[in-house]
């Protein structure tokens, strides 16, 4: 299992390395100035002055050496175009943990309720139930997330005054954004958890398992659940990693101060710091993921875990 | 000093299809003795599982009709378990009554241990702790020769061969030392070798623990040196029973015969005279009116195809449906041994 963790941990680097150098020439070669965009019409004098600070003076290959090397030595993604004095690793500090923990909220409630929904869904194949959650479904994977997001805050927000539309910091501010994020993935997860269930059900073990005397409660419990959450599993890792792709269009709507919100900005910006190091750091977020998602996965499956500690 | 201790009388179970219904079981009779080992022999397809299922209760409810009441019954000791709810069915499965299945590789649970997957049915069915289970546990897996059986039971069915998995499936149906074991191809699956021990094991526990065993195959091989008793099913119905003796050397239906004759023998290592049944099983959806082996039979007469036949009877035992016992029927081109049957 370790020898197995550090080979993933070596990929990992590998990929990193690759997504920074491509990153890193994709943005140098976008069109568009910084500078520019930053004071619009300055003297030359002082143009070449911020371009040498910058080092856009430079040819694109000299800056990247340099750019790389004082990243891995310092892990310093250097100073933002358009906020000028903070360093890239500062508004990754800062804004953060917003963004995360709405992510992560959602993710919660999206397994949750997901899992459940598909379970009863499954387990009550052909009723009414069923029919409701997977016209539930459908509506949900093909309305995009602004629109219920524009739902939610006109009805419980606007309409019946539930909780507050915008501001910031408390738990209450949470609601919306989480519920308006969550909604497409409660779908998805009920989706995949219903047809893996399904086949779960069809299984010659569960017919063992009824043969032994389990009750319905306890072969739903010990038998399919398990069985049936793998393929689960296997999503939650790339959506981890992804917490933070979902949540740019949630905190421009809700106007949250989380790291997407940057992000989105940083690109309109053509703040090239910016981008290269989110982007860097999203990477880095996503590969470990990955990785957790495998260990994951072993733990619920007995199987791998034991295929990979004999390796 | 017989005991009968389950009777199946008049079983039919039928399945709603897409294609339309189909009469999978169509009025099967039969007892099991307390100890005795019945085999139930036929082609696949022929309801044999369906018959397993029933009994235990396992047929799927969404689309399966099990005829009930008027002289059809499933008695357990005089209660018929077509009238128990789920509850009450699923007190009897496991405990008293209990099932292996034909493919070991499907039918354990692969995220639980093997001796989680033991240990269950006895929490379920007795009201002891987890330390006094588990070396219950232990010792079947003990009983079932599986070496290692302390490190086997932290293991994985994965990390099982196949005949091993048998062995386990085997510990996990006789944990709670059931009266009745319905053993549903036991074998099928596994190498020829590994066969030879499984039915070996099977027997040797029967005598161990005291238990009758339904012995389900389609292959009349498998049967010969285990069974007591012998009932060939056709298309949902038992055509032939008898003892082993009776199967073995006085066999009476024309399906029992061909049977036997696909069956390799020890001493003829010619493989060419290996006879092998010509056609296919009859369409369950519309079953023949007359007998179901009919299209198939190298003896059929005009009645056959127009009435079912009667229940001949040759000894106490023995039995037989088939028009060629009829008094009326035409004897020519029939092979000595029937003829002296029917002038008996
Ligand atoms: N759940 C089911 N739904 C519909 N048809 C079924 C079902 N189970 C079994 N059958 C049909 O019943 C017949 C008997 O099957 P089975 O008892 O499994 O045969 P076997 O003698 O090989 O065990 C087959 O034609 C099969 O297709
Ligand atoms: S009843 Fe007729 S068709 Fe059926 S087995 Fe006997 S001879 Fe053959
Ligand atoms: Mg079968």
């Amino acid at each position: 299992m370790l020898k197995f963790i550090g080979k993933r941990i070596g990929y990992a680097v590998l990929t990193l390395f690759l997504i920074a150098t491509a990153t890193f020439f994709l943005v140098a070669a976008a069109p568009g100035d910084p500078i520019a965009a930053k004071v619009g019409q300055m003297p030359e004098q002082a143009q070449a002055i911020i371009n040498e600070k910058y080092g856009f003076d430079q040819p694109v290959t000299v800056r990247y050496v340099k750019y790389m090397k004082n990243l891995l030595t310092t892990g310093d993604f250097g100073e933002s175009i358009v906020y000028t004095g903070k360093s890239a690793n500062d508004i990754i500090k800062e804004n953060t943990l917003i963004s995360a923990k709405i992510g992560l909220m959602a993710i919660v409630f999206q397994v949750v309720i997901g899992v459940l929904l598909g379970m009863v869904s499954a387990l009550n194949r052909g009723k009414a139930v069923d029919h409701l959650i997977r016209v539930l479904v459908v509506l949900a994977i093909c309305v995009p997330s602004f629109v219920f997001a524009s739902l939610l805050q006109y009805f419980l927000a606007f309409k019946w005054k539930l909780v507050p539309v915008f501001g910031w910091g408390e738990l209450k501010h949470y609601i919306l954004p989480v519920a308006a994020y969550a909604i497409g993935g409660i779908a998805s997860y009920t989706k995949y958890m219903r047809s893996s269930t399904l086949s779960v059900i069809g299984e010659d073990y569960i017919v063992t398992a009824k043969a032994k005397g389990c009750s319905r409660g306890r072969v739903v419990r010990k038998h399919v659940l398990r069985n049936s959450m793998i393929p689960i599993v296997t999503m939650i890792g790339p959506a981890l990693a992804g917490i933070f792709a979902g949540s740019f269009i949630i905190e421009k709507m809700f106007s949250i101060p989380g790291l997407g919100f940057y992000y989105v900005k940083s690109v309109s910006d053509n703040d090239y710091t910016m981008v290269i190091g989110l982007t860097i750091f999203f990477a880095l977020l996503f590969v470990i993921a990955l990785i957790v998602v495998d260990i994951l996965y072993g733990i619920v499956d007995p199987r791998i875990r034991v295929a990979k500690g004999k390796k | 000093m017989s005991e009968k201790i389950l009777e199946v009388k008049n079983l039919e179970v039928s399945f709603r299809t897409y294609a339309g219904i189909s009469h999978a079981v169509r009025g099967v009779d039969f007892y099991l003795n307390r100890g005795e080992t019945l085999a139930i022999v036929g082609e696949s397809g022929c309801g044999k599982t369906v018959t397993s299922k029933a009994i235990m209760g396992l047929l799927p409810e969404s689309n399966t009709e099990i005829r009930k009441g008027e002289g059809s019954a499933i008695l357990f000791h005089g209660d018929n378990l077509l009238d128990y709810n789920e509850k009450q069915m699923s007190q009897i499965r496991g405990s008293k009554i209990s099932m292996i299945f034909q493919d070991p590789m499907t039918s354990l649970n692969p995220t639980m241990k093997i001796g989680d997957q033991i240990m269950e049915s006895i929490l379920i069915h007795q009201d002891i702790s987890k330390a006094e289970a588990r070396n219950q546990a232990l010792e079947m897996l003990k009983l079932v020769k599986i070496p290692n059986a302390e490190e086997r039971m932290k293991q994985y069915p994965f990390e099982f061969s196949g005949g091993m998995r048998q062995r386990a499936m085997i510990a996990v149906a006789l944990a709670c030392k059931p009266e009745i074991l319905i053993a549903d191809e036991p074998t099928t699956a596994l190498d020829v070798t590994i066969q030879a021990q499984i039915m070996e094991l099977i027997g040797s526990l029967q005598k161990e623990l005291k238990m009758a065993v339904i012995l389900v195959t389609h292959d009349l091989g498998v049967v010969a040196s285990v069974a007591d008793r012998i009932q060939v099913m056709y298309a949902g119905k038992i055509v032939e029973r008898g003892v082993v003796d009776e199967i073995f050397y006085k066999p009476s239906h024309p399906y029992t015969r061909a049977l036997l004759n696909s069956v390799p023998k020890i001493h003829t290592n010619n493989k060419e005279t290996l006879y092998s049944l010509k056609g296919t099983p009859p369409d369950l959806i519309n079953p023949p009116a007359g007998c179901s082996f009919a299209p198939r039979c190298e003896y059929g007469m005009m009645v056959c195809r127009k009435r079912y036949p009667d229940i001949t009877r040759f000894s106490d035992s023995q039995e037989c449906s088939c028009w060629l016992y009829h008094p009326k029927a035409d004897t020519a081109g029939l092979p000595e041994d029937m003829i002296r049957r029917r002038a008996r």
